[in-house]
């Protein structure tokens, strides 16, 4: 699914060799990304010459204060938001340089998007919102799709309340409805902005192992977090100040061996 | 607030452009009305017009002259007519009468006013009515073949044109009008006479009272009768009134209801767009209350905005209204042959326009602005995530959410569409009216309109026959019926006997003649109340003119639809079957009962077995041709026929006609009369046409009005549902897919309301065609329903509600997801 083969003829590809569990493939390149923002006061540089690299596998907290760009960071891996300057790679695919529509569809299949708020339909059931990023990337026979989508409720133990409408379940378990709905077309990898946010400790808790088993399961996970405790427990932290990255915990070196999930396990 | 006006321009736009419709059809109707009955009457007045009209058979200056001097009569003057047929090519005529005028120069009632040319015409040559050239196909210059009464044909050229608003136009009555004078008139063989007599009356008060008027007709009536010539019809049209005023009132009536249901419907676009204006301002209402805003204020804070709205939409509505005010008017003008001049503003048509712009929008938005005005703090700055509208509380949604096992092949994308459909029930319903009364009313115009050739249809099976053939003399019937059946296309031809009578009233009780008698106007002479004149509708004296119809027994050309009692059978003598036409003029008759019938001045008393439905005819009586013929004298004999081609096609009709007469000329008779039953119906259809475009104009505009309603519906939806939209592009929502749901949704709303328009079309056609039929026929019209509408109605509302919903769903699928998302 992420060949490299489109990739190259963009750039020149480096090989660079990691230690992760899962190959050294690299999932995510930034280059030299700068994002600029219109405002009343003159242009904003909300990132600034960002350069950026994740292998698959990794599960990637970026932290910083408020206001210092993570959501812009994150949204240029998303293609929510375009770079100003600079080439944003994902996989096989120059991700900026998409159109919206191509974009969306892109999204769909290969990155599962999660938001701090609750981003359910709320005319559509539990089981309906999972099933419906199949609908609209058309990724499994329509026949598969309801039998898939349960077996993702499974997986977020959302079972009982597949036929429920949102507004009548919990935040957690609309934000594990999210996951559920993120996964539904198997991508390669999960962004999350602050994710848990919303959430109380323990609910919160439950939402980040969940994350640290789809890490362990090989999907890639970036997840934005004001949580120091989290972002002590992932394998990579980067972190932001004013558009630029001032530390980098994990990238070439190998700072938690064991499976995420088991160091997590309460 | 004005900054908020400008910020949200597509939903500003939006109100503005529904307030302004409403007003803007209000406007041109009032305006219409308005203009056109100053200026028809301004014109009308302009020519004098006569107040009373008499038929007499043939008189001079001389009676003319003390006709004038009559102290009743303020002037008077008198026409000759000749009726002519004009050739317009191989057996095709056009029923042409010419004028001849005493004094060209001065004509002190029913003015005639020269358009182009010399006036007088001179020798040989005809001034035509203006609206009748066209229908001679002829232009000034060309010469125009004449067939005189006798058969003679006569060349004239046609110099010029004048202007008679007395005259409807050509094309209404199928009949060309010209004028020529005495000069030329006498090198035809006509004698310098006169046969119609027009006066006004002397007493300045009694000119608008018709009764008075009346009894100066009488007087002039006694004089011309004391000179020895016959009086073959009096007539008083309403005071001051052009001869359309009657024919114009429900058309007005018909468009101000229109009027008055689409300004309805712009308000409910209003409250729609208020409603969802006020959701968007949740927050800033809170922000306002936290910083100490009360109730009041910001209720006044927003009905400003509304005022503001209504301001813009007046700016649209009143110079578009004026425009169509105008233009429409200058449409109908046509058909009453005036014309309009531009006379300023119709200030109060503007006034009303500026009273309901304000008014209509600030009430309509009252509701939405104090519910919105009424949240709390708290509930303000709550508000965040999806889900707007509350969707899964009531049973219907719960319904919907279990639709997924009904429907199970229905996809998500196509369930939200469903879902979303349902999700603002008061602004859906609200919509729905909108379009269900748009189709309802579009359905019922096309079903006028088919009731309309119904009726016609209807008309025609009553009198099953192609073309009639008239000639100047008796001869034996049997002659002219060989002479028609040898002409090649001709399956039947029959004779009827034909002629107009007056029904013998039974003389009323003599206390209520006393009640009849004129009011005692002040008179200078004191004969004013010498005469009881008498009144249609009234017990005592003559009826109007009934027409008698004597088909021979047997006829294939009659196909009478019975509404009581039995047609003619070949035994009846003094039997008739009369149509309910006739029983509504004479309304004390009852079936079996015997009426005295004058025919040319001999009475006989006639025993009525049958009524039959009248479709768009007069009064009407039938006999059996045998015994109306012995009584006629004329046994054996007949000056014309009917007959019938082999053919449903007008074209055949006219070549045949054209045979007929040739060969009805080869054998040596004179034709003096020859019509095709297309030609014959061709002023009714006309009409009716006119009828019908005028409907559907005002339809157009509730398609339009409904169309609105739909796109403003969908674009608040939407504006509404941004975040879910941005979500749904987020987890790989293609452009096509956010399109499809957003234009299902609407699709499904304009279906739905189409069944809903279906079901209430059958009533409202009804109604609908009954009064049109009342107001120009006199009788509801034979009522057809229109299926071919209904499926019109189906593939506009789905164009429209695609289109509708469209722009609303490109503008979403154009919106970026970070955009969506900081969207607040
Ligand atoms: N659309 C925009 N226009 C102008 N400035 C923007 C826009 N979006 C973000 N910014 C600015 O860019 C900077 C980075 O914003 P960003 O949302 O990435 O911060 P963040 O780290 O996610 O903050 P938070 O923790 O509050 O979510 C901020 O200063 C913000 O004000
Ligand atoms: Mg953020």
């Amino acid at each position: 699914m992420f060949g490299r083969s489109k990739r190259a003829k963009i750039v020149t590809p480096t090989s660079n060799p990691g230690a992760y569990r899962f190959g050294n493939q690299r999932l995510i390149e930034l280059r030299t990304v700068t994002k600029a923002y219109e405002t009343a006061a003159g242009p904003f540089v909300a990132l600034k010459h960002i350069d950026l690299e994740v292998d698959r596998g990794e599960f990637v907290a970026v932290v910083g204060k408020s206001g210092s760009g993570k959501s812009t960071l994150i949204n240029m891996i998303t293609g929510i938001d375009r770079p100003s300057s600079g080439e944003v790679l994902i996989g096989d695919t120059a991700v900026h340089t998409l159109s919206e529509g191509q974009m969306a569809v892109w999204r769909g299949r290969h990155v599962g998007v999660i938001f701090q708020f609750f981003q359910l339909l709320p005319t559509l059931t539990v089981l309906e919102n999972v099933m419906l990023p199949m609908d609209f990337c058309n990724t499994y026979p329509a026949r598969e799709r309801p039998e898939r989508a349960m077996a993702l409720l499974e997986e977020v133990d959302m079972v009982d309340h597949a036929d429920k409408l949102p507004s009548a379940t919990s935040g957690g378990q609309q934000q594990r409805v999210a996951i559920a709905r993120a996964l539904a077309n198997d991508p390669a990898m999960i962004v999350a902005d602050e994710p848990t946010g919303n959430l109380d400790s323990r609910t919160a808790e439950a939402v980040f192992s969940l994350f640290g088993r789809l890490v362990d399961e090989g999907k890639t996970v970036l997840m934005v977090t004001h949580d120091d405790d989290l972002a002590h427990r992932v394998s990579r932290t980067v972190t932001i100040a004013d558009g630029l990255i001032v530390s980098d915990t994990g990238h070439g070196s190998a700072t938690m061996p064991q499976p995420v999930a088991e160091q997590m396990a309460v | 607030m004005l900054r908020d006006l400008r910020d949200q321009k597509a939903r500003t736009l939006l109100v503005v452009l529904s307030i302004a419709v409403g007003v803007f059809a209000v406007g041109m109707i009032a305006g219409t009305r308005q203009i056109l009955t100053h200026q028809l009457n301004t014109s009308y007045q302009s020519i004098n017009p006569a107040h009373a009209l008499l038929g007499v058979n043939g008189f001079d200056s001389d009676l003319l002259a003390a006709v004038q001097r009559m102290p009743e009569v303020e002037s008077a003057t008198a026409r000759f007519s000749l009726r002519t047929r004009a050739s317009l090519g191989p057996g095709r005529w056009l029923d042409f009468t010419i004028f001849a005028l005493p004094d060209w120069e001065n004509i002190p009632i029913n003015i005639v006013r020269s358009e182009s040319g010399p006036w007088p015409p001179p020798r040989d040559a005809v001034v035509v009515e203006r609206t009748s050239l066209p229908m001679l196909k002829s232009a000034i210059g060309d010469t125009l073949s004449l067939e005189l009464p006798d058969g003679r044909l006569r060349d004239v050229s046609v110099v010029g044109t004048a202007h008679d608003i007395n005259l409807p136009p050509a094309r209404f009555t199928n009949q060309g009008y010209g004028y020529a004078t005495f000069d030329t008139l006498e090198r035809w063989g006509f004698p310098k006479q006169y046969t119609s007599l027009s006066i006004t009356v002397a007493d300045p008060q009694g000119r608008n009272d018709q009764e008075y008027i009346q009894s100066v007709a009488d007087l002039v009536k006694d004089k011309v009768e004391s000179s020895g010539r016959v009086v073959t019809f009096t007539y008083v049209p309403e005071p001051g009134k052009h001869p359309a005023d009657e024919v114009l009132a429900p058309v007005f009536l018909l468009l101000g209801v229109l009027g008055l249901l689409s300004l309805f419907l712009s308000a409910f676009l209003v409250i729609n767009t208020i409603a969802a204006i006020m959701a968007q301002q949740v927050r800033q209402i809170g922000v306002m209350k936290t910083i100490g805003a009360r109730f009041g204020q910001l209720v006044t804070l927003y009905l400003g905005m509304v005022l503001v709205f209504g301001l813009l939409a007046l700016l649209i509505a009143i110079p578009a209204g004026l425009a169509g005010a105008y233009g429409f008017t200058s449409f109908l003008a046509t058909f009453l042959n005036f014309d309009v001049v531009y006379e300023g503003i119709p200030v109060p048509a503007v006034g009303l326009q500026v009273l309901v712009g304000l008014l209509i929008p600030m009430i309509a938005a009252l509701l939405p602005i104090r519910n919105g005005a009424r949240v709390t703090i708290r509930e303000a700055i709550s508000s965040y995530g999806l889900g707007k509208g509350r969707f899964g509380q009531g049973s219907f949604d719960r319904l919907l959410v279990n639709s997924q096992r009904v429907l199970p092949w229905l996809s998500r994308p196509l369930m939200i569409s469903l879902r979303n459909t349902f999700r603002r029930k008061g602004r859906l319903a609200l919509t729905m009216v909108t379009l269900t009364l748009g189709g309802a009313i579009f359905v019922a115009v096309l079903s006028v309109r088919a009731s309309l050739y119904q009726t016609v249809d209807d008309a025609v099976r009553n009198n099953n026959f192609h073309i009639i053939i008239g000639i100047d003399r008796d001869v034996r019937t049997e002659a002219l019926q060989e002479a028609a059946l040898q002409t090649p296309g001709v399956i039947a031809a029959e004779s009827w006997g034909r002629a107009s009578a007056r029904r013998q009233r039974p003389d009323a009780p003599a206390d209520s003649t006393a009640d009849n008698s004129l009011p005692s106007l002040p008179s200078r002479n004191g004969q004013a109340d010498s005469q009881v004149s008498t009144q249609p509708g009234m017990p005592g004296g003559e009826s109007d003119e009934i027409r008698i119809n004597a088909p021979p027994a047997g006829s294939k050309m009659v196909n009478p639809q019975m509404v009581a009692g039995r047609w003619l059978l070949p035994e009846d003598e003094n039997a008739l079957v009369v149509n309910t036409n006739f029983m509504d003029a004479e309304k004390d008759v009852r079936l079996g009962d015997t009426i005295t019938l004058k025919i040319n001045d001999k009475e006989s008393d006639w025993v009525i077995v049958g009524v039959m439905e009248g479709v768009l005819d007069q009064a009407t009586a039938y006999a059996n041709y045998d015994y109306f013929s012995r009584l006629m004298g004329r046994t054996g004999r007949a000056n014309g026929l009917r007959v019938l081609t082999n053919s449903e096609d007008p074209a055949v009709h006219v070549r045949v006609a054209a045979a007929l007469e040739q060969k009805f000329k080869e054998d040596g008779y004179t034709v003096t009369q020859l019509s095709t039953r297309a030609e014959n119906l061709e002023g009714t259809e006309y009409q009716f046409g006119i009828l019908v475009n005028l409907l559907m104009v005002m339809t157009l505009l509730m398609a339009l009005v409904g169309g609105l309603g739909l796109m403003g519906t969908m674009s608040i939806n939407v504006i509404e549902r941004t975040r879910e939209i941005g979500v749904m592009r987020a987890i790989g929502a293609a452009t096509r897919s956010i399109m499809q749901i957003i234009t299902v949704e609407g699709i499904l709303i304009g279906l739905i309301s189409w069944i809903q328009a279906t079901i209430l079309a059958y009533p409202l056609s009804r109604l609908l065609s009954d009064q049109v039929g009342l107001a120009f026929t006199d009788a509801p019209l034979s009522f057809a329903f229109s299926v071919q509408g209904i499926v019109i109605w189906l593939a506009i509302v789905t164009i429209v509600a695609a289109l509708a919903s469209y722009l609303p769903a490109r503008n979403a699928s154009r919106l970026t997801v970070r955009e969506v998302l900081a969207y607040e």
